[in-house]
């Protein structure tokens, strides 16, 4: 097991939840979608989070801080962050395709036209 | 006396009272004194500065005259005009014999043009106008004659067809007239295009040849190649050709008698179309050693013949003078052909007073019958004396009878082309003797008709004739006033025909006769022209010692007699035979050879306009034009297909900014390996 | 190597046997028309994503995405799907698929290609053995003071950190959030305060007794 085939699987993740974002029609398959790449991107932090050292740590010399080597978790850090706000994202989303539903009717995102030139 | 000032002075003269008619009278509002106007359309003020001008110029030039006699010709200093980057035109005053002579009959014939105006333009609404005008042609001319340098001579060329162009064009209510002008300009225009080449190939030869003191020097030098001459020559030759409507550029003239007769008389006999004699004669030595004399000779002799034959069947009398003044021209172009240089200038010379009283003279009978169409006119000998016996004494002398200026001058030139021993010298004397005869013939067949038998209705019975046929009547009838013609157009006329009388004789006598020497007018300007004759075998060929040549003046004489005859007999008796057989010939000579449909429908309308004017326009159109259209297509279609990229969609924006980073990944992967 | 789950075998199994779960689910949430199989897909992949996460030794990472991603979003997103999602038109691919098929294929390939030819940091390249031992796990606290504290390995045979992380990341997330990230920490807090409140107020629209 290594880096590079989990970055290769985040990777995979993320580019069938870019597909979807871009190719779906209803609003909130791409909402769905789009939680998709969110776990894609994670997969991805977590992976460099087991597989790398912290550069404080790399030819260090003198004396070694706990903070240093806390440092390896940053990914995890990520990960509890954006998981988060990804699940408030989600919520206001859909928030948002209710009130577009009132206003439009539907849930195309084809309708969703207002920047239209 | 002769002082380069003096000079300039006799264009400037007249080119001010151009400025000043033209520019402030003309567009003052009116301010009348008396019985006279003298600010405004219809100034006399205007009539009267043309008239001082332009006398003031012709004593000046008489002044310059005498000095050129008893000095010999007058060399002044050149002035720099253009001084650019390695083009340097100069220009300046020439005064030589030829020069001093034409600056005489310009201004001469002019003043007293200017002062039958004064009676015969009364009352015209365009009287300042046309005054303005004829100062600037009298400038334009006087310019021309003395011009220096080739480009001045053009400049002043130019300014001459303009001026043309103006008073030919005169009466601007006229549609007619309108068309003349401009077929006239465009003609003359034809032929400048000849000439200005000619001058830029001189230029590129040796821009130092502009100068045409420098250019004789180059000649007689033997510097300048024989087809070098030959080729500036024809161009020169064109200009010419153009200018003095010989054949195959002579349909403009007829035609410029839509103008005023007194701008018909003076431009059209006696000076503009002159100018295309004056300009081979000013390049004598250039024609000379070039190979295309002979071509000179051609033209001259055919135009001489070809308009004689189209003047033969002429209604209008006008019309009569101006195939006269193009077939005299042929006589003057030949006689410089065959190398006739001073019989040349002396035709030129005398045929300027003559015809200018001939047209002076036909305005008088327009004055009185209302109209020049002689179908309508006639008995008026009795009513107007002094114009019948003027007209008749300047036939006379047109005609080739002795002792009138006409029979010495175009004698010399029959003299001549009967000793030239070239093939082209003895068709030319067959073509100048048919000539004679004809001139003779129709002529007279114009006096006899307009002034003897009984007064046919003049402009009155025409008008009636036209309207009654459906027609509208044209603008140039009047009302018939028989009597004779005011002071100040008679005595102009009566100068004129004196000097038709006596000028031949006393300028260029067979014999000495004391203050004036043998030949005194030929000498003057072929002997002491040593500019231009610079050997004494080319001076005698040129004419400087012209022979009485007995056996040609019998015949001339014979024939110009017989042609007298022959026109009081068909006045008599109307031969119906011979009418009848010659009626296709008639209507040849009627229709002008069909020579205005050759050249407007045939070559204008079809050739040029349908095919080629029409290929132009296609190649415009799909070419030049099509790259714009197709560009604007272009740019329409990329605008439409960018737009789709903002079609407001969330999706496509995000595939767009996707390819956008995909794009950043490549070129930085790239760059970094 | 420390862990059950750490040992070289088992583990890269399991995690070809969860990735292959994760994707296969992913691929039925973007082509599945029908929104409740696509729903229940999309918690398939989280659990497939939980289990990604178990394997890397990320556990406490792995039992949050399970509590939130399965158990509060997934359901989140049902109810949505249940309330207006059964509409016409509802799952088919609009007409940019191939063109976002094409776009996303490339980016994985070049997402494989930067992985497979970039050089990640060696792991070898640690020799300190007090920082060895930190990342191992096996380290006493020499010095502390309110921010940090300076570690001396316990013995010097202990064993090489796992891989070259830490390895117990459980009992360290808590002192890492708490201590050197207080700030985004609390932030978070607002932010959650903020979107519950932006939701309600979304929801709620404009009603007759609103001021302008």
């Amino acid at each position: 097991m290594t880096l590079e085939i989990v970055l290769v699987v985040a990777g995979a993740l993320f580019s069938i939840g870019l597909f979807g974002v871009l190719a779906r029609r209803n609003i909130i398959a791409v909402i769905m979608s789009l939680e998709l790449m969110f776990n894609g991107v994670l997969v991805a932090a977590i992976g460099f989070s087991r597989f790398t050292v912290p550069a404080a740590l790399v030819g260090a010399s003198g004396d070694i801080t706990e903070s240093a080597v806390r440092a390896s978790l940053t990914g995890h850090a990520f990960a509890v962050f954006v998981i988060s706000i990804a699940a408030a994202e989600t919520a206001l989303a859909l928030a948002l395709v209710f009130a577009f539903y009132r206003a439009k009717q539907s849930v195309e995102i084809t309708d969703a036209s207002g920047m239209k030139n | 006396m002769a002082s380069e000032l003096t000079i300039w002075l006799i264009i400037l003269l007249p080119a001010a009272a151009f400025v000043f008619n033209g520019i402030v009278l003309r567009w003052i509002p009116e301010v009348v004194v008396g019985p006279y106007r003298l600010t405004g359309k219809k100034s006399d003020l205007a009539g009267w500065l043309t008239v001082l001008a332009v006398g003031a110029s012709f004593v000046l030039s008489l002044l310059a005259l005498i000095k050129v006699v008893s000095d010999g010709a007058q060399q002044f200093e050149m002035h720099s005009w253009i001084a650019v980057a390695g083009v340097d035109i100069t220009f300046g005053i020439m005064l030589d014999q030829l020069t001093a002579i034409m600056l005489v009959v310009v201004s001469g014939v002019s003043f007293l043009v200017q002062v039958y105006g004064i009676g015969y333009m009364h009352g015209d609404d365009g009287y300042t106008r046309y005054f303005s005008y004829m100062a600037l042609f009298t400038a334009s001319m006087l310019g021309l004659v003395t011009a220096r340098n080739v480009i001045q001579l053009f400049v002043f060329w130019e300014l001459v067809g303009i001026s043309s162009y103006l008073l030919i064009g005169f009466w601007l209510n006229r549609p007619s007239a309108a068309a003349a002008a401009k077929k006239a300009f465009l003609m003359t225009r034809f032929g400048d295009f000849g000439f200005l080449l000619a001058i830029l190939y001189l230029y590129s030869v040796d821009p130092s040849w502009l100068d045409i003191e420098a250019m004789y020097g180059a000649i007689s030098g033997g510097m300048m190649g024989v087809s070098v001459a030959s080729w500036i020559a024809l161009g020169f030759l064109l200009g010419a050709i153009g200018k003095s409507a010989q054949f195959p550029f002579h349909s403009w003239l007829p035609d410029a008698m839509e103008g005023p007769t007194s701008v018909s008389a003076l431009i059209h006999s006696a000076t503009m179309v002159t100018a295309g004699v004056f300009l081979v004669a000013r390049f004598f030595p250039l024609f000379e050693h070039s190979d295309i004399m002979f071509l000179v000779t051609l033209i001259g002799a055919i135009t001489a013949v070809f308009a004689a034959t189209m003047a033969l069947v002429a209604d209008d009398i006008k019309r009569v003078l101006a195939y006269s003044t193009v077939s005299q021209l042929g006589y003057m172009m030949f006689a410089l052909g065959i190398g006739a240089y001073g019989a040349a200038v002396f035709h030129l010379f005398t045929h300027a007073f003559f015809k200018a009283c001939l047209f002076l003279a036909a305005g008088s009978v327009h004055h009185a019958g209302g109209t020049f169409n002689m179908n309508y006119l006639g008995g008026l000998k009795n009513h107007m004396k002094v114009t019948y016996w003027s007209m008749v004494i300047a036939s006379l002398s047109l005609a080739g009878i002795i002792p009138l200026s006409g029979f010495w001058s175009k004698d010399e030139i029959l003299a001549h082309a009967f000793h030239a021993e070239t093939s082209i010298g003895t068709f030319a004397l067959a073509m100048g003797l048919i000539a004679a005869f004809m001139t003779a013939f129709y002529t007279f067949r114009a006096v006899f008709k307009t002034f003897h038998g009984e007064f046919r209705g003049g402009g009155d019975k025409e008008r009636e004739d036209i309207e009654a046929a459906g027609g509208e009547a044209p603008e140039g009838l009047e009302h018939v006033h028989l009597g004779e013609s005011p002071k100040t157009m008679i005595v102009p006329i009566g100068i004129l025909a004196f000097l038709a009388i006596v000028i031949g004789f006393f300028a260029n006598p067979v014999i000495d006769l004391g203050v004036v020497h043998k030949h005194a007018f030929s000498t003057f300007v072929v002997e002491r022209n040593t500019g231009v004759f610079q050997d004494h075998d080319a001076q005698i060929k040129a004419g400087s010692e012209p022979e009485f040549d007995v056996i040609i003046a019998t015949v001339s004489t014979i024939l110009a007699v017989l042609g007298i005859y022959l026109a009081w007999i068909k006045r008599v008796a109307v031969l119906e035979g011979f009418i009848r057989i010659t009626q296709p010939i008639r209507t040849l000579l009627t229709r002008k050879y069909y020579f205005d449909e050759l050249y407007e429908d045939l070559i204008v309308s079809k050739l040029f306009y349908s095919y080629f004017a029409n290929l132009v326009d296609r190649l415009d159109t799909s070419g030049l034009d099509n790259v714009n259209v197709q560009l604007y297509r272009w740019t329409d279609r990329a605008g439409r297909a960018l737009a789709k990229v903002q079609d407001g969609q969330v999706q496509t924006y995000g595939i767009v900014s996707l390819v956008g980073l995909i794009l950043a990944i490549a070129i930085f992967v790239v760059v970094a390996q | 190597m420390s862990g059950a789950f750490d040992s070289g075998i088992f583990a890269t199994i399991a995690f070809y046997v969860a990735s292959a779960l994760t994707i296969a689910s992913a691929i039925i949430v973007v082509t599945q028309r029908d929104l409740v199989r696509a729903v229940v897909a999309l918690a398939m992949s989280f659990v497939g994503v939980a289990a990604i996460y178990f394997i890397l030794n990320a556990e406490f990472i792995g039992v949050v995405q399970v509590l939130v991603y399965v158990g509060a979003i997934s359901i989140l997103i049902a109810f949505a799907v249940m309330f207006i999602g059964d509409l016409a038109n509802a799952g088919t691919l609009s007409q940019n698929r191939l063109v976002s098929a094409i776009a996303a294929v490339l980016l994985l390939a070049s997402v494989i290609f930067v992985a497979y030819n970039t050089d990640w940091t060696a792991i070898d390249d640690v020799t300190d053995p007090d920082a060895v031992a930190g990342l191992a796990g096996r380290y006493e606290v020499m010095s502390s003071d309110s921010d940090d504290a300076v570690i001396r390995a316990v013995d010097a045979g202990a064993e090489e950190a796992r891989g070259g992380a830490l390895v117990d990341g459980s009992s360290h997330i808590g002192p890492f959030l708490i201590r050197e990230l207080i700030l985004p920490f609390e932030t978070l807090g607002l932010l959650l305060i903020a979107a519950l409140i932006g939701a309600l107020i979304v929801i709620r629209g404009r009603r007759e007794d609103d001021a302008a």
